[in-house]
Formats: C-alpha cells, sequence, structure tokens
C-alpha cells in the first residue's frame, strides 16, 4: 500500500509526563517503537493508553519530555502520523460517503484549494482496494456494518499515505469475523513498513495481531516483543488494578 | 398588489435582491451551523442581539449602523459569556447559553421601554425588507460575499472539524481559530439578516436550508449548496408571494422554509418517509 521506502525509522517518546487538570495522566513514559512492527498497548481504564496515543498525535499538550519521529518533533511531520479516534465518538449522521470519508485522508496533500491530482484519486482507491471496499464506496457511513465502518475509516488513515498508525480500541464493538478481518489488514500495514500502535484489550489476540506490546498505568510497566511479555501482561494488568 | 404595480415597484426589487442574496449566503453558512451542532446556539445569538439593539437605540437613536454594532457586540457578548462560564462553572454549554440570552431579553425589555421605540425595535427583531436603502443593500452584500469567501476557502479543513475535531487538530488544523472564526461569521451572518428577516426569524434561514438538504443528500458539499438555493431560492419566492398576499415577508420566508424541510422529510428520494415504508428501514450489513 504504502509507496514510501522505509528505512527503521524510529519513533521515541521520551520522559512523557502529561496531565489532565490536576490529574495525572502519565508520568516518567519512555520507549521507542520502529517501524515494521505492531504495538499493542495494554492497560487499565484510566491507566492512560487514549491520552498516550494523543499525545503522540498532538493533541494532548505534555508538561515535560518529549516525542520524536525521525527525530524530529512529533509536530513538524503531522502528515505522516495518522490517528483513528473511537468510534463511538462520531456522528453517523454526517451526511458522507465512503469514498467522501477516504478523500478526507488527502485533504493534508491537497490543501485548502487544490484540485484532486490523479495521484490524489489512485491513493483513494488504494486504500479502498487494500480495505475491500471499493463496491460500498458511493454508501453512506451509517449503512455500513461496525467491521465495514473499522475498515471504511482504516482506508481514510491509509489515503494519508502516513508511517505511522495510532488507533484507539479498533477492535471494539466488532464481532470474531470483522476482528479476524482486521486483525488480517493490521498485520499487512505493518509487512509493508509501517508503525501501528493500537490499544487493545484482548490478550488472547496479542501474538496474533502484534509484534510488541507496551503495558502502562500512568507509566510504563513493561515494553517488549509479545513472545516474550505476553504471558507476563495478565499478571501486570492485575498487580496495576490491585495497586 | 397587482403584478403590474410590484414589477414597477423599487421596494419590490431592493427587497427581492437583498433576500435573495442573504437567504443563499445564510443558506451555505447554514452547513456549518447543522454540521457543527450549533442550531440552539445560533438561535440563543438571535435573541441575544436584543438587549444590544436596544441600548444602541436608547443611546444614539434608530440608525442601521447603531442597531448593527449594538446586535453584533450584544450576540458576542452573550457567546463568549457563555464560554467563560462554562470554564469558571459547572454549567453546561446550553445551560449557560439558555441563562446568558434569557436574561439579556429581560434586560433588553426594561431598556426598550425606556426608548419608547417599541415599533421600530420590532422591525428589528422581526424584519421590515420594504425598508431596505441602497446602502443597507450593500452592507448585506458585502458582508454575505465576505462570508462565503471565507467558509468556501475553509470548506476542507472545517468539514474535518466537523466531523472528527481530534483527527483534524491532529493534521494541524487549528480547531480553536476555526470554532471562533465560525462563531464570529454566524454572528455577522445573523447581523446582516437584521433588517431583512429580523434577528429572530433570522435563525431559521440559518438552520433550516442545510438541515433540508441533509434529508436528501450524502456530500457536506451537495448541502452547502444545495443549502444556498433553497436559501436564495426561497427567499425570493417569499418577497413575490408576500406583495401578492400581503403577509409579511420575513415571517413567509421561514414559514416556506419550513415546509420545504417538511416536504423533505416525508418525500426524500433516499430517507423520506415515504421511501422507507415503501422499502422498509435496514442497515445494510
Amino acid at each position: 500500500m504504502s509507496k514510501h521506502e522505509h528505512q527503521p525509522h524510529e519513533l521515541q517518546v521520551r520522559d512523557l509526563h502529561a496531565h489532565y487538570g490536576k490529574i495525572c495522566a502519565l508520568h516518567d513514559l519512555s520507549f521507542t517503537a520502529t517501524c515494521h512492527r505492531g504495538v499493542a498497548l495494554v492497560g487499565p481504564n484510566g491507566g492512560g493508553k487514549s491520552t498516550l496515543l494523543k499525545a503522540i498525535a498532538g493533541l494532548v499538550a505534555h508538561d515535560s519530555g518529549e516525542i520524536l519521529w525521525q527525530g524530529e518533533p512529533v509536530g513538524r511531520r503531522r502528515w505522516e502520523i495518522a490517528y483513528l479516534p473511537q468510534r463511538e465518538e462520531l456522528d453517523w449522521n454526517f451526511p458522507i460517503t465512503v469514498e467522501g470519508l477516504v478523500e478526507m485522508g488527502r485533504y493534508p496533500h491537497v490543501g485548502l484549494m487544490g484540485r484532486f491530482s490523479q495521484q490524489d484519486r489512485e491513493a483513494v482507491d488504494a486504500a479502498l482496494e487494500y480495505v475491500a471496499m471499493q463496491d460500498l464506496r458511493h454508501r453512506h457511513i451509517s449503512q455500513l456494518s461496525g467491521g465495514q465502518q473499522q475498515r471504511a475509516f482504516l482506508a481514510r488513515a491509509l489515503a494519508q499515505q502516513p508511517h505511522v498508525f495510532l488507533l484507539d480500541e479498533p477492535f471494539t464493538g466488532l464481532d470474531h469475523e470483522a476482528r479476524e478481518r482486521l486483525h488480517i489488514l493490521l498485520k499487512g500495514l505493518t509487512e509493508q513498513g509501517s508503525l501501528l500502535i493500537a490499544s487493545h484489550h484482548d490478550l488472547n489476540t496479542l501474538k496474533q495481531g502484534f509484534d510488541d506490546v507496551l503495558v502502562v498505568n500512568q507509566s510504563k510497566l513493561a515494553f517488549g516483543p509479545v513472545e516474550e511479555l505476553a504471558d507476563q501482561v495478565q499478571g501486570l494488568l492485575e498487580g496495576a488494578v490491585m495497586s | 398588489m397587482s403584478w403590474q404595480e410590484i414589477i414597477n415597484s423599487p421596494f419590490f426589487w431592493r427587497a427581492l435582491t437583498i433576500a435573495m442574496i442573504i437567504g443563499f449566503a445564510n443558506g451555505c453558512l447554514s452547513c456549518h451551523v447543522v454540521l457543527r451542532k450549533s442550531s440552539l446556539v445560533v438561535g440563543a445569538y438571535a435573541h441575544g442581539t436584543l438587549p444590544g439593539i436596544a441600548t444602541a437605540v436608547l443611546l444614539g437613536g434608530v440608525t442601521m449602523i447603531n442597531v448593527f454594532v449594538g446586535a453584533a457586540a450584544s450576540a458576542l457578548l452573550i457567546g463568549l459569556g457563555s464560554v467563560w462560564l462554562v470554564r469558571h462553572s459547572r454549567v453546561d454549554h446550553h445551560s449557560a447559553l439558555a441563562l446568558m440570552w434569557t436574561a439579556g431579553a429581560a434586560i433588553g425589555l426594561f431598556i426598550i421601554d425606556r426608548t419608547g421605540a417599541t415599533q421600530e425595535l420590532e422591525g428589528w427583531m422581526f424584519g421590515y425588507i420594504l425598508t431596505i436603502s441602497d446602502q443597507d443593500l450593500w452592507t448585506s452584500f458585502i458582508v454575505s460575499s465576505l462570508t462565503l469567501i471565507i467558509v468556501v476557502v475553509l470548506q476542507r479543513p472545517l468539514l474535518l472539524m466537523h466531523f472528527e475535531p481530534d483527527v483534524a487538530a491532529s493534521v494541524g488544523v487549528p480547531v480553536k481559530f476555526l470554532h471562533y472564526l465560525l462563531v464570529t461569521l454566524f454572528v455577522l451572518a445573523l447581523v446582516s439578516s437584521l433588517q431583512a428577516v429580523g434577528a429572530i426569524l433570522a435563525t431559521a434561514t440559518l438552520v433550516l436550508p442545510a438541515l433540508t438538504m441533509t434529508q436528501v443528500a450524502d456530500s457536506p458539499r451537495k448541502v452547502f449548496w444545495g443549502g444556498g438555493l433553497i436559501g436564495g431560492g426561497v427567499a425570493g419566492l417569499a418577497i413575490v408571494l408576500s406583495h401578492l398576499i400581503s403577509v409579511r415577508p420575513g415571517a413567509l420566508i421561514v414559514v416556506l422554509l419550513a415546509l420545504v424541510f417538511g416536504m423533505a422529510v416525508v418525500f426524500g428520494p433516499k430517507y423520506g418517509i415515504l421511501h422507507r415504508l415503501r422499502h422498509g428501514a435496514h442497515r445494510h450489513c
């Protein structure tokens, strides 16, 4: 899908501190993730998973620390990072079709008044093809199943042609078949060179869908390859809840 | 009036022109009011113009510039005051707006009693399009053109912001700036509509055209331009009909807009009640 020749780019999070008012959401959080990897972001509710994704996307101001993508602050290369919020927050009556939604992914490239070029059209078509939704391109977003909706939003992110995908609870509300299909699509993205970070609850599918796991409860509890950490995650989460 | 009298009346042509300009501009802008879910907010701003207009009339008499400045200042004060209240208390935005505009309207009534200009004020609140001067026409034309140019240029970031504000911010859209810009444009549109339909009825011209289009269209572009065509067309038709049957033009614009909306809800080709009854409402899976 991606047209970029990928080097092993790094996303570095160093000593991150973030607050919501007086409440500490994240502290002393550091990790480095690289391209070609799918990172499962795991932690208890209220543990700071969504805040971390928003901080990387530039939506939450952090008090201290830094977030670097390819050695530069993430704010300088915004379009290289695609953020997919939770689907529950959306207005499903918004007048837009699947195609219109995916075209939104090209807005950062096209600019305010620029016309859609052949390259933009091809990016939209390729994104729709990747998620197998060409036949549904003229359908309104409210007329899609949960799995189709998630794939449509993934296509919007793909059309942006980013290097990093940040997904907040992408599997929530999907049935088994839709989850399996989404796992395959996300796996394909990392194989093609993207870095993917997704908040995730289902510990049974960690090995199936991800390469690394980052366990967070305001600060980093563990980070490393899924193969090494998968068996420890349950214990870490239970310990986090108890504390 | 007969057709001959209507066509020969300079008041008619001036009223028709300004109604269609404002109807078209407000109709286009209504896309952003509806997609931003700001219909009630705009209604509150509209009611909030009353104390400003009354104060301006009390201090400087009934002149167009006085009324414009008073209305805009008052609506902005209510908009910004409600935002301040939300940030510094435990009140939600809609409750804050309700408090601000009802208190403002009450203060406005006290001031109206002082001015003794009840009839003129009624004109500004409910519209008096037949007294429009060439200067009013040009003012409305300039304000409407400026509003249209701004929202057309900023169409893409605005749509991103309406649909997914977090995603918009993540790709660099200045969402806070655009929010305040939109509030300013809503107030400007309200104020430029004062003489045509009045502050209260202007809310309808800033909501109903796009609301109608959302019942039949699946693209923001169609809602935007379709809203403009409905707004301009209905306003023009209302001016002609109001001359023929002698009713208030401003009120007729709103009634016709509501009728068109009702028709879209019932007869809409894709989401209309009749269509759904015929084909059954179903989700595609």
